[in-house]
């Protein structure tokens, strides 16, 4: 996917302009914060839950090389093979070279963020293979030359409307708005391809160290039949996707449906371990799976380690206010929302994404909806402090902030600003709010409202109360 | 591409962890597993009817359908039946011993219904099984239904899990628009670590009882990726008959029809120019408080909670003060962007007490409203104040709450 982190700025003001857009994004909030939140609610132990995932997560990552090794090695016995990929062109490479090996020619793909991060689509279309997305939302977005707008609902920006003429242009199907109807021309095209295709690719949702496992979790069965119905099927996992033990899986699984779409399981779960065996009359006859790394080592050192946890359910991005107004897009990346503010900036460098860490107002909303509880907040504010520590940041912010730090290092000369600032703001203030600044800091009061500065300062206001309640012989408590 | 060792020498060393140092998973002793689930079978023994009604439960919530029968006879009757409405003409089925049992090809093959048994493959040389290959494939495109039986139904979810053992052919689950499963009242496991475990203790390695290929499914295939409209059927099953049991017809619900919070029209279309503040009748809310609600007042986080649940007591317990004022009076600002907006902030004052026992009694009104430009356009600030008191009329407190949305 090409890279437009640095347009972060006048993308998310092109977002918010866009009435469409901001239609979409109300019914994405809507839609999943309650749904969510009813889930969990419903769970009635989610807290222990997620404390156990987490658990689970830490332990996977922070033993990863004997994990990795131990899935390989048992997806090996089975005639499965492994390929180790470095970077997207590696795994890009590989995947290329085992299509040309195995002669195909038709690809389907199930629903993959990690071939998203890679660009499959692009390259192997450039190589002359027919690759086809088969989740719907995919398979939509690819219709229309764009890119996924949300983790788990990727056409989300999308009205029917738009897919309806979509259809109409591409497929030359009559034009319909009934959204059945318009599920199941995607199905009949769908279907066909399917039958045809050599080769089937898709991601992984969790593997499992110890049987060599490999989980997929769709709702549509996309994954199922990719998995299923071509001779080849290839998966493509993040490294950080194994958990170690079977016995682990009913509670990742649990809190990654309940937080992704608020269902107690999705409809498909597809436990694959190894290609077809002997006597089986279907499923693939070959399944190769590509470990991606791409930057993920980098995120293995202690303090961002926690960012590698991540089930891409999609929970953060719904509750995070700078999401809900610009929408998956803006990011410019694959990962979008507060996980994308943390994952880009580490998977393709801090100077090409430097807007994204700031693009959060750190409310913590996501580290609550996290089912894994990943500090994202604290994650974000570590990126900062790498912008700030490497000098990113203008002279200008950087001399203000010299200003502030000794101005508060000096109480007194800290008092007699407030009381400046108390006097200048007199024609501004209102109600004790500042609604409209002057230049320079007319910028401030743009979109928001300030609490004017106290002209009776709290540390007076204590001195008053300590005074009085010296006099009225109360009882006096000192700070 | 990578060497594997290079690959995980690199990330041993971001972990700073010496090589070897790492548990890995120890394999589970094959007598223990054996323990466990006989355990574990003995104590469902005692609860199979409460675990068939929570898994009816289930599926029917997941938009299947399940029918509970007394008698094989029933069940062969249903499936036909179902066969016959769907308009079927081809029938992909399992070698399962229980639907031997129920002796449903022939009841099909009356009806003129033409059904293939997917065969018990042991050992045949390549040559003979690429070909039953080729045309399994062939009939499982084609089939109209597709029935099987289970390995375990999981009652929790409403799942059914499918292995890929002899005969257990994927594509009768997945292929055919309709799929009915047989489940017998001894396969349903109340939740997915049970099932987990019996399957692992079929066979002593435990790759051999995963087969190549466990499918658990829940529901018909399912999709939201239109408008997030629920919609049945992109890909798998439209219609799962399960159990004798699940089917979903082409239906869809909508996700979206939420309730709407009813908003009072109060005005509309704020000129650029010229805002009024709007003048409102103010609308009075009371709740008296049961005696024993000495809870501390819950965060406003809790506001957001959706569909309070039903009783009065449950629904006061999750309300916050400033929620008192919330609901039922901002003006529809007929905004393009609809009703989103941000918290603007807000500030309470509180004049006297609130004690358990106390009747509240809330004042909303719009305080103020007014209009922001910047580069991304326009922010509508909405000031709303409640003033709360209590039932000797005392002021209790004022909140002022601003609210920001786009135009
Ligand atoms: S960071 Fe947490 S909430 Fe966000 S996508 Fe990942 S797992 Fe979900």
């Amino acid at each position: 996917m090409r890279l437009a982190t640095e347009a972060f700025v006048t993308n998310a003001e092109r977002a918010l302009q866009d009435a469409t857009l901001q239609q979409a994004l109300t019914r994405l909030v809507n839609n999943f914060v309650p749904r969510r939140l009813e889930a969990m609610a419903a769970l009635g132990n989610a807290e222990e839950l997620r404390t156990r995932a987490r658990e689970i997560k830490a332990e996977a990552i922070a033993h990863l090389d004997v994990y990795l090794e131990q899935f390989a090695a048992r997806l090996q016995q089975l005639g499965g093979q492994v390929h180790w990929a470095d970077d997207a062109a590696e795994a890009r490479q590989i995947i290329a070279s085992l299509a040309a090996q195995y002669g195909v020619k038709r690809v389907v793909k199930g629903k993959s963020m990690a071939t998203e991060e890679i660009d499959l689509n692009a390259f192997l279309e450039q190589q002359g293979y027919e690759v086809l997305e088969t989740d719907l939302g995919e398979y939509i977005i690819q219709l229309a030359g764009e890119t996924p707008s949300h983790i788990i609902a990727p056409a989300i920006h999308k009205t029917r409307q738009q897919i309806a003429a979509l259809f109409h242009d591409k497929l030359g199907v009559p034009y319909t708005e009934h959204i059945p109807e318009m599920t199941q021309i995607a199905r009949r095209t769908l279907r066909q391809h399917f039958l045809q295709a050599d080769m089937g690719i898709t991601g992984v949702n969790f593997a499992i160290a110890e049987t060599g496992s490999i989980v997929l979790v769709t709702n549509e069965g996309n994954g199922r039949l990719s998995s299923t119905l071509p001779r080849l099927h290839v998966a493509v996992m993040g490294m950080e996707k194994i958990i170690p033990r079977l016995a682990d899986l009913p509670v990742m699984l649990k809190v990654l449906t309940n937080s992704a779409t608020g269902q107690k399981i999705s409809s498909y779960v597809t436990l694959i371990t190894g290609p077809r065996r002997a006597t089986d009359l279907d499923g693939p006859e070959a399944l190769h799976v590509v470990i991606l790394d791409n930057g993920r080592t980098r995120l293995l050192h202690e303090e961002t380690r926690e960012a590698l946890y991540c089930l891409r359910c999609g929970a953060c991005l719904n509750v995070c206010p700078i999401y809900q107004n610009v929408g998956g897009h803006a990011y410019g990346w694959v990962y979008p929302g507060p996980i994308g503010a943390v994952l880009t900036p580490m998977l393709v460098g801090l100077d090409r994404a430097a807007h994204l860490p700031r693009a959060s107002t750190l409310c913590g909303a996501c580290r609550e909806a996290c089912p894994v509880k990943i500090d994202l907040p604290r994650l974000l504010l570590h990126l900062r402090h790498d912008l700030v520590q490497t000098r990113r940041v203008s002279p200008v912010e950087r001399l203000l902030f010299a200003l502030w730090a000794w101005l508060m290092q000096h109480p007194t000369l800290y008092g007699w600003a407030l009381r400046a600032a108390a006097w200048l703001q007199t024609p501004f203030a209102r109600q004790g709010w500042l609604r409209r600044l002057p230049p320079p800091f007319a910028g401030w009061t743009q979109f928001r409202d300030f609490r004017a500065v106290a002209t009776r300062p709290f540390r007076q206001r204590w001195q008053e109360t300590l005074r009085h309640e010296g006099a009225s012989g109360g009882e006096t408590r000192h700070g | 591409m990578a060497e594997q060792s290079a690959f995980l020498a690199r990330v041993r060393q971001a972990l700073h962890r010496d090589h070897g140092a790492a548990p890995g998973v120890p394999r589970a002793a094959p007598s223990e597993l054996h323990a466990a689930a006989a355990a574990l079978q003995q104590q469902l023994a005692g609860q199979r009817d409460t675990l068939l009604a929570r898994l009816q439960h289930e599926v029917q919530a997941a938009g299947g359908k399940a029918v509970r029968v007394a008698s094989p006879a029933e069940a062969t009757a249903y499936i036909t039946r179902l066969a016959q409405d769907k308009g079927a003409k081809r029938v992909v089925r399992w070698p399962a011993a229980l639907l031997e049992t129920l002796e449903v090809d022939a009841a099909l093959a009356h009806c003129g219904i033409d059904v293939r048994v997917a065969p018990l493959v042991s050992e045949a040389d390549e040559a003979t099984l690429a070909a039953q290959r080729q045309v399994w494939r062939q009939w499982l495109a084609e089939a109209d239904l597709g029935l099987s039986g289970v390995d375990y139904a999981i009652a929790e979810t409403g799942t059914l899990a499918l292995t890929a053992r002899p005969g257990q052919l994927r594509g009768v689950s997945l292929l055919p628009p309709v799929h009915v499963a047989v489940v017998e009242a001894a396969q349903v496991v109340p939740t997915l670590a049970d099932c987990l475990l019996l399957l692992r203790a079929r066979e002593p390695e435990v790759q051999q009882a995963l087969t190549s290929c466990v499918s658990f499914i829940t529901g018909p295939s399912r999709s939201g990726d239109i408008e997030l409209t629920l919609t049945i059927g992109v890909h798998g099953p439209r219609r799962g008959a399960r159990g004798a049991a699940r089917h979903a017809g082409d239906e869809q619900r909508e996700l979206t029809r939420r309730e709407r919070r009813c908003w009072n029209t109060m005005r509309a279309g704020l000129a650029k120019s010229s805002i009024a503040t709007p003048t409102t009748s103010p609308r009075k809310r009371s709740w008296s408080l049961p005696a024993p609600w000495g809870r501390p007042i819950p965060s406003t986080r809790t506001k957001r909670t959706p569909k309070p649940p039903p009783t009065e007591e449950s629904s006061l317990r999750r309300r916050s003060v400033s929620s008192f004022a919330a609901g039922a009076m901002l003006p529809d600002l007929k905004l393009s962007y609809g009703k989103r907006g941000f918290d603007g902030g807000k500030e309470c004052r509180f004049y006297a007490p609130i004690r358990p026992g106390d009747t509240i009694t809330g004042v909303d009104r719009i305080a103020e409203v007014y209009e922001k430009t910047g580069r991304s356009g326009n922010m509508i600030f909405v000031v709303r104040e409640s003033e709360l008191t209590n039932q000797r009329g005392e002021k209790v407190a004022v909140i002022r709450q601003s609210l920001i949305r786009r135009d």
